[in-house]
């Protein structure tokens, strides 16, 4: 750019700036890289829906803050004696987006809703510790409980808890009605939804925004070019680490690179030969430069991982290295576990998600340094879930070696099922897990924690890769997105654009 | 004339029916059993039993053929998997984006390359017919997905004249909406502009060397008249048939210029069908659009009639 | 070589950019200047320099290895797919302008719907049922050429049956069979040649679009199209990573294209 042109660009931004700063703008067009399948959180576990509806249309009693605190929510507070009946009072003031109030009959139509087996919830597993739900008043509920359970807050406050109306439940895939900052508007399927103000928002100033559109647009690059082009505010999901490089030379807009809970592992089929050697799964481990591959996948961004246990959680410790990159250590295991010439492996990815696609070239390129020599079969998501990640009707999961990024918090009891899809089955982890799961004192469960990621670091049932980050760009002068993610949200209700000043 | 009408009426009707058996026995003789196909994902034995009922897969692939192709007539192509709202009605609302960027993509493709078809041909073997022909030979050997990015990357990034992509409906205007489908239609139409080009100057050239044309020119009949009033009319034949041929093309290729300008159109419903396991859906614009482009050779065969007095006077 | 074919301009460039496409496959399977899918992550998208004449890639692999690499997927689709559309569609017109009649208006009206489906909306289709990949890419744009060699094929029999030299046959008591194997299909040769050559670009093109789509081609294999997709993510970071493959495809059309051209002069009587 030329220096006039830059003069005139100044002149007309502060012309912009002056007409801003009478009524500083109050909608959002949002860019999303998914569209979700349906908006009923009841039935579908995709973050596309998360996305767009938790947080933003329905809520639920407790919330995962920004900083990953529970907080009350739509339940004002709670308490519990021992552990096992949970009472919670209800705030006041808060109505559906119908008009209607919200009442504690309300919470347990749509709590039981969640635990019956005859409706489709995608976690059932979430309420199994929940023994009865007792109403009081209008604004007073009782959780029994069969025995304590340390997460039962966490669960409450997960996407599938949310609490809609009784009469709205047949809309909920459609029209879902809640409590939340926005109302839904208008969903024109394929290309955006418009979510408008809740004038009747119980949290007193909030949302700021008049009108947010969610625009669908799978292509970074069109996404990035509308970014450019000013044709979108902001991208919360939908840009890859080269996008965001690239923007973040760009003065218009704001860069958000945080922290998630997204782990991103490689399976190892621990059923299957030769994957069933711990002394295998150690090579693998010993022959991945980490370092190498985030800054290959990622651009360096994200963060590297030796566990299964996000940075974001407040048991985390840092085991990145117990297993470190040695080609040499791994060349030596091999050979001890009787593969002195490597072996053949078949790593499945699926492209929907680009960063496996990518990690998998890159991991594959690393073994073959050791001798161990991967071809990458992209399989569509469907086909992952059904044949990698093994999804009833399955029985054997059918792979060697996936890629996948591992999003839920709190996720170690899948290395405590063994019949998941890592087919891990350590007895002695099993036990490590069900004290904890079992314990609700904090400095006993952290000493827990802190034994099963060191169990798991040296088992390596999965080569633990890196924590994929949150990569979001906004344009500048909007404010109040989250910079980490706690837990997986597209919370929108604190999000304004800054007054000019 | 009639005749002539009557029967190609008849072969509309019966290519018709071949496409509907071809979309039939892809969708579902191929995959074995579709249930199992869409339920993939998170079906229980139970649940796929359920959906095969639901779909009536159960009965003899015939009745099966017959029943689906009867509801289609009645403009019931079943209900979208993933969005659970009637097929048909997702396509009409995707259909004021597909159709008018590939009408446009069509205009701009005929606006760009009769006149320079003609013009190559009335100046071949000079400068200007090997310009032309070098122009058009690039035209072809781009892909319009990397054409369409190139124009977005020109347009609205640097220049901020145009949108990058996206559409807001036709709610904002006539010109609102327009403005939005510019560049793909461009960017779609480049490439069969060139195709166009190249068979009206091969066209025309053919029609040149005639007798008539040389007997007019020998009367000395001035050149531009020559070319406007004798070739042109004749050489429309084989343009209209390529242009029609190309219109189908259009609409192909408008699924791809979807996915580059990020436009809600019939393509990129068809493409997140396919993500989503939609098999009705997928069924459902397959045969919708493949019956476009069989509708639309039919059409340009009515046109031959209209312009060639040989088939009139059959 | 007739000589007339080496004095004509078109044909020879057209000849010359297609043989430098087929040496450029040959060799690759012989020697490329660097291992295409080694990755060195520290010298990724590189501008060119006189160790990468054409740069690097995400992963810092060697462009220039990668594009003549490429030229053998481009190839294989274009061979496979036009063999495909070829033999299917010589077939039908071949049965179809023989028998005549109703089975032949039958045929007509199978190709009539067949055209309705371009390759990408049968790829579309396929892609619905199968996982997409090469393979049914290959095969969707194989079909949408159908049509054309058919029409052609057929078009050439209607004139062929009545000929002299037919008629002559015929009344030789030569069969049926070896009147089409050894007088007509001869015949309708040089048309299908042409047909073929012409259609080769257009699958070049169809596969980068499909593979765009994700339709087609999967990493890490490098094929144009593919390649094309990927440093679309990269162009403001390193433009001239989408320079090379871009270029490959332009100039194989180019080259294929103007074969055609040149073969359809030559071919064709009235230009003699």
């Amino acid at each position: 750019m030329t220096r006039a042109s830059v003069a005139v660009a100044l002149v007309a931004l502060g012309v912009a700036l002056a007409i801003v700063g009478v009524a500083a703008p109050a909608s959002l067009v949002v860019q999303l890289a998914t569209e979700p399948p349906g908006l009923d959180l009841t039935a579908t576990s995709a973050s596309a829906t998360a996305a767009v509806v938790h947080y933003n249309i329905q809520e639920c009693l407790v919330k995962v803050d920004r900083h990953g605190k529970i907080v009350p929510w739509l339940a004002e507070r709670w308490q519990t004696a021992d552990g096992r009946t949970y009472t919670f009072a209800l705030k006041r003031g808060v109505r559906f987006h119908n008009g209607r109030p919200l009442k504690a009959e309300d919470v347990k139509f749509a709590l039981e809703r969640a635990m019956s087996p005859e409706t489709r919830h995608p976690h059932r597993e979430h309420y199994a510790s929940i023994a009865e739900i007792t109403v009081k008043d209008d604004a007073t509920l009782t959780f029994t409980l069969k025995q304590p359970n340390p997460n039962f807050l966490l669960n409450l406050a997960r996407q599938g808890s949310v609490i809609y109306p009784r009469e709205a439940v047949e809309t909920l895939k459609s029209a879902p009605v809640g409590t939340g900052p926005y109302i839904l508007a208008e969903w024109l399927r394929g290309d955006r939804i418009v979510l408008r103000r809740n004038p009747d928002y119980h949290v007193p100033g909030l949302p700021r925004l008049e009108r947010v559109t969610l625009r669908f647009i799978p292509d970074p690059n069109a996404a990035l070019a509308a970014l450019k082009a000013g044709d979108i505010d902001a991208s919360l999901f939908g840009l890859g680490p080269e996008h965001v490089t690239d923007l973040k030379q760009d003065p218009r807009f704001t860069v958000i690179v945080g922290d998630t809970t997204n782990d991103v592992v490689m399976a190892m089929n621990n059923s299957r030969k030769p994957y069933t050697d711990a002394r295998v799964r150690r090579a693998i481990t010993h022959a991945i430069d980490k370092r190498e591959l985030l800054e290959g996948a990622m651009f360096g961004m994200g963060r590297i991982l030796g566990s299964n246990v996000d940075p974001l959680n407040p048991y985390y410790i840092d085991l990145t290295g117990a297993v470190p990159y040695d080609p040499a250590r791994a060349r030596q295991l091999l050979a001890e576990a009787g593969y002195p010439n490597g072996f053949d492996a078949v790593l499945k990815v699926a492209p929907q998600y680009y960063y496996t696609v990518r990690t998998g070239e890159i991991i594959a390129n690393q073994l073959a340094r050791i001798g161990v020599r991967v071809r990458i079969e992209q399989i569509e998501w469907g086909q992952w879930l059904a044949r990698v990640y093994c999804r009833p009707p399955c029985v054997n999961p059918e792979y060697d070696l996936t890629i996948i990024g591992h999003a839920e918090a709190w996720d170690l009891g899948n290395y405590a099922n063994p019949k998941y899809y890592f087919r891990y089955d350590s007895p002695e982890f099993q036990e490590l897990y069900r004290k904890s799961e079992g314990t609700v004192d904090d400095g006993t469960r952290r000493g827990l924690y802190a034994q099963m990621q060191q169990r798991l670091a040296e088992d390596a049932p999965v080569v633990f890769l890196y924590m994929h980050p949150r990569l979001a760009v906004a344009r500048k002068g909007l404010q109040g997105f989250w910079q980490d993610l706690p837990t997986f949200s597209g919370d929108l209700s604190e999000v304004s654009w800054a007054p000019a000043k | 004339m009639r005749r002539h009408l009557l029967r190609r009426g008849a072969a509309f009707v019966a290519t018709l029916f071949f496409v509907s058996v071809l979309v039939f026995i892809v969708i579902r003789v191929l995959p074995g059993d579709p249930a199992q196909l869409i339920m993939g994902t998170e079906g229980s034995p139970e649940a796929v039993a359920r959906l095969r009922d639901a779909l009536g897969l159960n009965r003899p692939l015939g009745v099966q053929y017959l029943d689906w192709l009867g509801r289609a007539l009645r403009g019931d192509l079943g209900v979208s998997i993933q969005y659970d709202v009637p097929v048909g009605r997702l396509i009409v609302s995707r259909l004021p984006v597909t159709l008018p960027l590939t009408a446009m993509a069509a205009a701009f493709m005929i606006v760009a390359a009769i006149p320079f078809g003609l013009y190559a041909a009335a100046r071949h073997r000079r400068a200007g017919d090997y310009l032309t022909m070098v122009l058009s030979q690039i035209g072809i050997a781009v892909p319009a997905f990397w054409s369409g990015l190139l124009l977005i990357l020109l347009f609205s990034v640097h220049l901020g004249w145009l949108r990058s992509g996206g559409f807001d409906g036709w709610g904002q205007g006539v010109w609102a909406g327009l403005r939005s489908l510019l560049l793909p239609a461009v960017a779609l139409g480049l490439f069969q502009a060139a195709v166009l080009i190249r068979a009206t100057r091969s066209a025309v050239l053919d029609v040149l060397r005639e007798e008539y044309v040389r007997t007019a020119r020998a009367k000395g009949v001035a050149e531009v008249s020559v070319i406007g009033k004798h070739a042109l009319r004749n050489a429309l034949i084989p343009v209209v048939t390529v242009a029609g041929i190309q219109l189908g093309h259009l609409l192909a290729g408008s699924i791809v210029l979807e996915s580059v300008f990020a436009l809600p159109g019939l393509g990129r419903l068809a493409l997140g069908a396919i993500a989503a396991r939609d098999l009705p859906l997928v069924q459902g614009v397959t045969l919708f659009v493949a019956s476009i482009i069989v509708l639309l050779n039919f059409l340009v065969d009515l046109a031959y009639v209209a312009l060639d007095p040989r088939i009139r006077h059959e | 070589m007739h000589p007339r074919s080496t004095r004509h301009l078109t044909f020879m460039a057209g000849l010359a950019i297609t043989a430098l496409l087929l040496a450029t496959a040959a060799l690759s399977a012989l020697w490329t200047p660097a291992d295409p899918l080694a990755m060195s992550i520290g010298a990724r998208l590189q501008s060119p320099t006189p160790a990468h004449p054409f740069g690097t890639d995400q992963y810092g692999r060697d462009i220039l290895s990668r594009v003549m690499v490429g030229a053998v997927s481009s190839i294989a689709v274009g061979v496979i797919a036009v063999g495909i559309g070829a033999s299917l569609g010589v077939l039908i017109g071949t049965v179809s302008g023989w028998i005549g009649g109703w089975p032949d208006e039958g045929f007509m009206r199978l190709v009539d719907a067949v055209q309705g489906f371009p390759a990408i909306l049968s790829a579309l289709m396929f892609a619905a049922i199968f996982a997409p990949g090469l393979g049914i890419s290959m095969v969707a744009i194989g079909i949408a050429f159908v049509p054309a060699f058919a029409r052609l094929t057929r078009g050439s029999f209607l004139t062929l049956r009545e000929r002299e030299f037919v008629v002559a046959a015929r009344a030789l008591g030569a069969g049926e069979l070896r009147l089409i194997g050894r007088h007509i299909l001869p015949n309708t040769l040089a048309p299908v040649v042409v047909q073929a050559t012409t259609s080769f670009p257009v699958a070049v093109l169809a596969e980068a679009a499909l593979a765009y789509l994700g339709l087609g081609t999967q990493p890490p294999h490098p094929s144009w199209g593919l390649m094309l997709k990927e440093a679309q993510n990269f162009l403001s970071l390193s433009p001239t990573f989408a320079v090379f493959p871009g270029a490959a495809i332009a100039l194989t059309v180019l080259g294929l294209n103007l074969l055609g051209d040149g073969l359809r002069d030559l071919l064709d009587p009235r230009t003699a």
